[in-house]
């Protein structure tokens, strides 16, 4: 039998996250006595969640993976540009641990993200070959 | 050392348009986008063996007469 998920998906699911998220980093703002901080992330995350949405209602790829609704090609797209936006992270986070170590610093909280990531990508790697 | 190396041809856009359907109707009646068939028919995207059979049982066919594979040899 031949199983495969509907196209139809949640369009607010992608925006309800981005909303969550930058909600709490407002209100992370808030809590550390910068109101105005926190008022241009509300507004910033605000203005992309509407964009976010809105998009989300087009019938191209990014619209159908922002409705949490791609097909095969659209999740193998999604999760090539999840890895990629990894490894750009974690590139990123080695670069500032080498320039603050090298400046004297302890390297964190730089080298404890690539620790993380490494860590993650591990027990990921763990789980997932046994799945497969 | 040489690895092989497997060019996949398919007939998809010939049975489609025989049948005088859209892009977009294939992809609706497979459950996929309307890019997912313009990337198979383009031989950009190589769809999973499930999507593989649903495509040739629509056409009412196997999956050798959609697909054909070619050997080669990269090195």
């Amino acid at each position: 039998m031949i199983r495969m998920k509907s196209p139809r998906g949640r369009r607010l699911v992608v925006t309800g996250v981005m909303v969550v998220g930058g909600g709490a980093l407002a209100l992370g703002a808030l809590a550390g006595g910068q109101p105005l901080l926190a008022a241009m992330l509300a507004v910033l995350i605000a203005g992309f969640a509407a964009i976010t949405y809105r998009w989300s209602g087009g019938g191209g790829d990014v619209a159908a993976l922002l409705r949490s609704s791609g097909d095969e090609r659209q999740r193998m797209i999604d999760m090539r540009s999840t890895a990629f936006a990894g490894v750009a992270t974690i590139l990123f986070c080695l670069g500032g641990g080498v320039v603050d170590l090298a400046r004297g610093g302890t390297g964190n909280p730089w080298t404890l993200i690539c620790a993380v990531s490494g860590v993650a990508y591990a027990l990921a790697l763990g789980i997932l070959r046994r799945r497969a | 050392m040489t690895s092989k190396l497997y060019i996949v041809k398919n007939v998809v856009r010939e049975l489609r348009t025989a049948g005088g359907l859209s892009q977009a109707g294939l992809g609706g009646a497979l459950g996929v986008s309307r890019q997912t068939i313009n990337a198979i028919e383009a031989g950009r995207y190589l769809p999973s063996l499930p999507l593989a059979m649903a495509l040739a049982r629509y056409f009412d066919t196997t999956v050798e007469q959609v697909f054909s594979c070619e050997d080669g040899e990269k090195s």
